[in-house]
């Protein structure tokens, strides 16, 4: 009678559900939820309409402007535009794609500017006089300049670690 | 009169009776739907209820991608439903094709065929969405009770 | 056709109070299974908000014999079971439409073999295989349901139901009762014996092909069903005399009562296969109610 007794329990414990109607409760940080691009970062490159499995991402370059259109109602949440954002300008927001009525109410288009390229600074030419400290300077002055990529990998497992 | 279509307005909103195909989804859609009726969600308090017959119900529920086996029947579903009648497409597959858009086999997302009210996106769609889209539904097919009563008496 | 019979039957326990009670009564059901199953399960009008969206569907238009067939069914039913609820003696005098047990229990049957009708005019291959699960499920259940009417019949020596209401401390009314409370899921198609409208496994059953207005018959039917039959019983167990509206209130008490046990029975198990279902009436039930029948028959007419 193994039944009746979890029946009993389950009359004593109350109820589970949630009181409809409520509003979303649903996501923790880690949820997979809409792709939001920065446009200050974005460069335009397309990688990520080339990896997008469902053509959710378009990249149309003419000139010197490029747009980038994204279209929730296409999308499948996986996340393989944000793993090849070279440039860390996706990001996907732990919020509900929301509902829509008619086909293609849920695109976003963004247009943007070609970005110039921004080069390291150089540092200038030392005197002889003071030559070894300047060599010094100039040594130190490269590493740091290649470190940033080094350091890109080590920032991006993180997401990638969050994403998984 | 105005009592009436007032009473009908708010019976027909609370009381939506659902009627689920799916048409080739993978099942996460469906999975989700059925979490709805689960303890956790339960939208028997909003007086949703699965019915096995299409004529018992007011609104399809449709998932996944249409392929070329299921679309008569889907057709044939849609046709058997009496009016008014609302349909919702859960899922990204049902409004775009998602992944499967260009497949030979995949005959395109269910609008081509038969109107839609609501779309429901996710892959799969959370539950808390999919009771949203259904509520909606609801709502469009009350006020589209009305709509259409009053039109059938301006014909008059 | 006097003021005793007008009033049980449009009044109480007739149209009047059967309606919104069978409303309740599918109410409670409903809610005690959502709450046995820790959901807060729905609002308390909601069989009444079901039952007035179905008369806003438009149906089909069908033609022929089949239509007017396929709505002769449920108007029987709803007929027949309101009819039968006038006929329950709650009152300890029971004037006006007093009958007797025959008759309320070929009132009792109208709506299962209308069910099983409606399924072989539906012209829908579900609708069959449903009619027909019914139709042996009920041969079965009736079996046990007679013999138990019997068996009371014969311990109060009569067939009167105004009669064969009320308490009595006589073991063959209790047994007989027990036998009564055994069928109605059967009839009512509860779980375990739910097997003839099997939601999703043969789509709706023999309703599939109903909709709009005839299907909100179908579901007064059925609630009507829930009130006649925990009202029969419940009719067999309250106390003879007393006042009027005491009889009312422990007849409304009790069949609500019953509902919630048999919630509690259908919550708790799961559906039988037709076999299986026929094999608990045909092999313990019947036997036991035989034997029930037998003793009774043995106890009032030794000499």
């Amino acid at each position: 009678m193994n039944i009746f007794r979890l029946i009993f329990q389950n009359l004593c414990h109350g109820t589970v559900s949630y009181a409809l109607p409520h509003e979303h409760q649903c996501t923790s940080n880690q949820y997979r939820g809409l792709i939001v691009n920065d446009p200050t970062l974005c460069v335009g490159c397309g990688q990520c309409a080339y990896v997008c499995p469902s053509a959710a991402i378009e990249v149309k370059r003419s000139g010197d402007t490029y747009s980038w259109t994204y279209d929730a109602a296409k999308c499948a949440f996986c996340g393989r535009c944000i793993e090849r954002c070279k440039p860390h300008s996706l990001t996907m927001e732990s919020q509900l794609p929301p509902l829509y009525s008619r086909p293609d109410e849920l695109k976003v288009v963004q247009n943007m500017e070609r970005k110039k390229p921004v080069r390291p600074p150089v540092a200038p030419a030392a005197k002889p006089a003071e030559a070894p400290v300047a060599v010094k300077a100039e040594v130190a002055a490269t590493p740091t300049a290649q470190g940033v990529q080094p350091a890109a990998p080590a920032e991006a497992s993180p997401r990638k670690e969050e994403l998984a | 009169m105005n009592l009436f279509k007032r009473l009908m307005h708010r019976c027909r909103r609370k009381s939506p009776f659902l009627f689920h195909i799916n048409t080739g989804s993978c099942n996460g859609c469906d999975i989700e739907m059925v979490t709805c009726l689960s303890p956790r969600y339960d939208v028997e308090q909003l007086g949703i209820r699965l019915e096995g017959s299409p004529r018992h119900a007011d609104i399809l529920c449709i998932t996944g991608p249409v392929t070329r086996n299921t679309l008569e029947a889907v057709k044939t579903v849609y046709s058997q439903i009496c009016e008014p009648k609302a349909v919702v497409a859960l899922g990204s597959c049902s409004g775009s094709c998602n992944v499967f858009a260009g497949s030979p086999v995949i005959v395109g997302p269910i609008d081509k065929y038969i109107p839609v009210d609501v779309y429901v996106p996710g892959c799969p769609p959370h539950p808390d969405a999919i009771i949203d889209g259904i509520a909606r539904a609801a709502q469009i097919l009350a006020d589209r009770g009305v709509s259409e009563a009053a039109k059938g008496e301006a014909q008059k | 056709m006097n003021l005793s019979f007008l009033i049980h039957f449009f009044l109480f326990p007739g149209l009047l109070f059967a309606i919104p009670a069978s409303w309740f009564y599918v109410w409670g059901e409903r809610k005690a299974t959502a709450r046995m199953q820790r959901r807060i399960g729905p609002p308390l009008l909601q069989p009444f908000y079901d039952f007035v969206k179905l008369f806003g569907k438009r149906t089909p238009s069908r033609h022929g014999i089949e239509a007017d067939l396929l709505l002769l069914w449920p108007a029987l039913s709803v007929l027949s079971m309101v009819s039968a609820m006038a006929m329950l003696p709650v009152f300890s005098y029971s004037q006006g439409f007093s009958g007797d047990a025959i008759l309320l229990v070929a009132l009792l049957e109208m709506p299962s073999i209308c069910f099983i009708l409606a399924g072989f005019t539906s012209g829908s291959m579900f609708a069959e295989i449903g009619a027909i699960r019914e139709a042996i499920l009920s041969v079965a259940c009736n079996v046990v349901f007679l013999l138990s009417i019997v068996t009371v019949a014969v311990t109060e020596n009569t067939f009167r139901l105004s009669d064969l209401a009320g308490v009595s401390w006589n073991p063959g009314h209790w047994i007989g009762v027990f036998g009564i409370l055994l069928c109605i899921p059967a009839k009512l198609r509860l779980n375990p014996f739910s097997t003839s409208s099997a939601e999703q496994e043969i789509y709706a059953g023999p309703l599939t092909e109903y909709a709009g207005a005839a299907l909100a018959m179908w579901e007064l039917a059925h609630g009507l069903e829930w009130v006649a039959l925990t009202g029969f019983v419940a009719t067999m167990m309250i106390p003879v005399g007393g006042w009027w509206w005491l009889h009312a209130l422990l007849f409304v008490v009790i069949s609500f009562a019953e509902v919630l046990l048999l919630s509690t029975f259908a919550a708790a198990t799961g559906r039988l296969t037709l076999e299986g279902a026929i094999r608990f009436y045909w092999r313990w039930a019947a036997i036991l109610a035989v034997l029930a029948a037998a003793a009774a028959v043995y106890v009032r007419f030794r000499p």
